[in-house]
């Protein structure tokens, strides 16, 4: 998947394409499903469901090693769901952007924590998502998680390197937020 | 379904979305006729006594609610799972953290939406301030407010996962 900027412009199409009832009822729907896709995503995550996990995602979902579908998504998603024990994706922020009405970016703030050997790591992060609507319902189109910090429950962020303490993560490897919002650069600069 | 249905059952979202944050507002203000109102009529004689029990012991609580996934079962029937960090004052010295998933049912009477019954609540963890949760011993709550909780591992799909 193409690194992507977080959503930063005003939403293209905010409230359903042709101003009607019915079209603005379908936006409404549409939030709707999308804020249960997300909060899915979090319980099927921790309760390691992959197969939820994948149903989530559009069937011909890109993933990270570069192929395609479902099937692969699982075979990729079991050996990331493992290098941690109990996890807590307690979700909070939502932004929705549509750009028409059948494609929204989203923004989602979470705070997940991870059970790793003897520590218990917190990452706060932001997910930068793509949803579509096939067939009348919401999917991923894609996700990236981008962290804040990771660290210990008894660590400070800022004593740890570069913001980021989770060993063995195989996926999630650096802090690269707030710096990733082009608009931080922008204000010192 | 109809114009009316789908404003409808958006209508049970926001509904059933809300029962969860009153539900953190209420208790965190120990406002115990708040809270009973949420549920169906005919549970609240024997959910008080429950309700009120576990908050003798606590002082202040910070409910923060999160994660909601709601399946509806048909128009007036729904459950749902709430995850819920939650800061407590347990005694005069000790500030815990909880990591709290409560099991819901919902049900609508005459347009209302409300819990259908006591709300099933088990800990991730609980720990003290400053503690990290791992291999703790089990809270068993009610019984310790800190402890190694029942989720994930009690979940099927978990049990099958680290099984494989």
């Amino acid at each position: 998947m193409p690194e992507q900027p977080l959503p930063g412009e005003p939403p293209a199409d905010p409230s359903g394409s042709d101003g009607t009832l019915e079209s603005r009822v379908a936006r409404l729907e549409s939030v709707e499903e999308i804020r249960q896709l997300v909060a899915r995503y979090a319980l099927a995550l921790d309760g390691r469901d992959v197969a939820t996990l994948v149903s989530l995602f559009v069937p011909d979902v890109e993933v990270h090693d570069g192929r395609t579908g479902r099937e692969a998504l699982a075979e990729w998603f079991d050996p990331v769901l493992r290098p941690y024990r109990t996890t807590f994706h307690l979700l909070g922020n939502h932004v929705i952007d549509f750009v028409d009405d059948d494609h929204a970016r989203g923004a989602l703030y979470c705070r997940p924590e991870h059970e790793v050997d003897d520590l218990w790591i917190v990452m706060p992060l932001v997910y930068d998502d793509r949803y579509e609507r096939r067939d009348g319902h919401w999917y991923f189109k894609s996700r990236r998680p981008h962290a804040f910090y990771a660290a210990d429950v008894r660590e400070s962020p800022l004593e740890v390197e570069g913001r980021f303490h989770f060993p063995g993560n195989p996926f999630m490897t650096r802090a690269t937020m707030p710096e990733r919002f082009p608009t931080w650069e922008t204000f010192w600069a | 379904m109809t114009l009316a249905e789908r404003i409808d059952r958006l209508d049970a979202y926001r509904q059933i979305r809300e029962l969860a944050a009153r539900y953190g507002r209420d208790l965190d203000a120990r406002d115990m006729d708040g809270l009973l109102d949420l549920y169906v009529p005919e549970v609240r004689d024997t959910l008080r006594e429950a309700l009120v029990l576990p908050l003798r012991r606590v002082h202040i609580t910070v409910l923060h609610v999160g994660t909601h996934v709601i399946d509806f079962q048909d128009a007036d029937n729904a459950t749902g799972s709430v995850y819920c960090h939650g800061e407590i004052q347990n005694t005069e010295e000790n500030w815990i953290s909880q990591a709290i998933h409560y099991g819901d049912r919902y049900a609508r009477r005459d347009g209302r939406w409300y819990f259908a019954r006591a709300r099933r609540h088990e800990l991730f963890y609980g720990a003290d301030h400053g503690v990290a949760p791992n291999g703790l011993p089990l809270a068993d709550w009610p019984t310790h407010d800190t402890g190694t909780g029942t989720v994930p591992m009690r979940w099927e799909s978990w049990q099958e996962f680290w099984g494989r």
